[in-house]
């Protein structure tokens, strides 16, 4: 049922990455070069709305329909956010997609999508690999 | 990329949260596309790091995810422009010209940042500047400050050096 679940809204999520606009190298592009709004605009919804539903939900139970429990943990803040951060931003200003739009791109046809999943791929098992 | 289908930036915005508020309160896990990388991994990795319950062991519910988010793509590109394969990818090929090896070099690097970084920041622009933000994490708001700092410094560089505006 989760595997269900998870794929079902993978394959929404991936729909609606494509058509927010959140996957075009140049809408990226001209966001980070301060030229357009777009992108301001979509995390400037996203944000908040995803903020104040999940905190309702919260606050009347937040226990999830399917069963078991909400994992509210939270992380410390530590230099890895700040590194981890900075590297991921130098990452999403040469290829012009995040990890999720990578991988709709590629569905969508942008082949070059493929280089950058492999990519991703490829940096989160040397990290891993350092961290065993 | 056609810009005709693109939807206005609330409509974008809204929907994005749509989704992952939905994952929420259906399953209590949340959005994280690069833990969905990592458990791919796990299914061909023995790392114990790619062990962790919450990936869902090989072929676990993030897998699904990841194959998800390729299946979305196609369908969004199916119901609109149609699927037309292409190499092209908007102004990365004024940048940095048309080599093939160069755009592989260039994006492989550039996947490779977000696949380390990520890792180290414990998520990328889903994990942690929609679901951590969500959950009012100060660690999620630090990374995402690094998304932008790190984004807009870049750009502007490559912008100047490549003079590709």
């Amino acid at each position: 049922m989760l595997r269900a679940v998870f794929l079902v809204l993978g394959v929404a999520f991936g729909y609606v990455l494509i058509r927010a606009g959140v996957s075009s190298y140049d809408v990226i592009r001209d966001m980070f070069l301060l030229k357009s709004f777009h992108m301001y605009g979509v995390l400037g919804v996203a944000v908040p709305v995803s903020f104040i539903c999940i905190q309702l939900w919260k606050k009347f139970g937040g226990k999830p329909v399917l069963g078991g429990e909400t994992d509210w943990s939270i992380e410390k803040v530590s230099k890895k956010h700040v590194i981890g951060g900075l590297l991921s931003g130098a990452g999403w200003a040469l290829t012009g997609a995040c990890p999720g739009p990578a991988l709709a791109i590629l569905g969508y046809g942008l082949l070059s999508g493929g280089f950058i999943v492999a990519g991703i791929f490829l940096g989160t098992y040397i990290y891993a690999r350092f961290q065993d | 990329m056609t810009t005709e289908y693109i939807w206005p930036f609330w409509l974008g915005g809204l929907a994005i949260a749509a989704v992952s508020v939905t994952l929420v309160v259906l399953t209590g896990k949340f959005l994280s596309v690069t833990r969905g990388y990592a458990s791919v991994c796990s299914i061909f990795s023995k790392l114990k790091f790619f062990q962790r319950p919450d990936l869902g062991g090989p072929f676990g519910f993030r897998t699904f995810f990841t194959i998800g988010l390729i299946a979305g793509g196609a369908l969004a590109a199916a119901t609109t422009v149609g699927w037309q394969p292409t190499l092209e990818l908007g102004k990365f090929d004024q940048i940095w010209g048309t080599s093939l090896a160069v755009k592989a070099a260039v994006l492989l690097a550039g996947g490779f940042l977000w696949g380390y970084g990520s890792r180290m920041a414990k998520g990328c622009t889903s994990g942690n500047s929609i679901s951590g933000l969500s959950k009012g994490s100060l660690a999620s708001l630090v990374a995402t400050c690094g998304f932008l700092i790190a984004g807009v410094a870049v750009t502007f560089a490559i912008a100047q050096i490549s003079g590709v505006n």
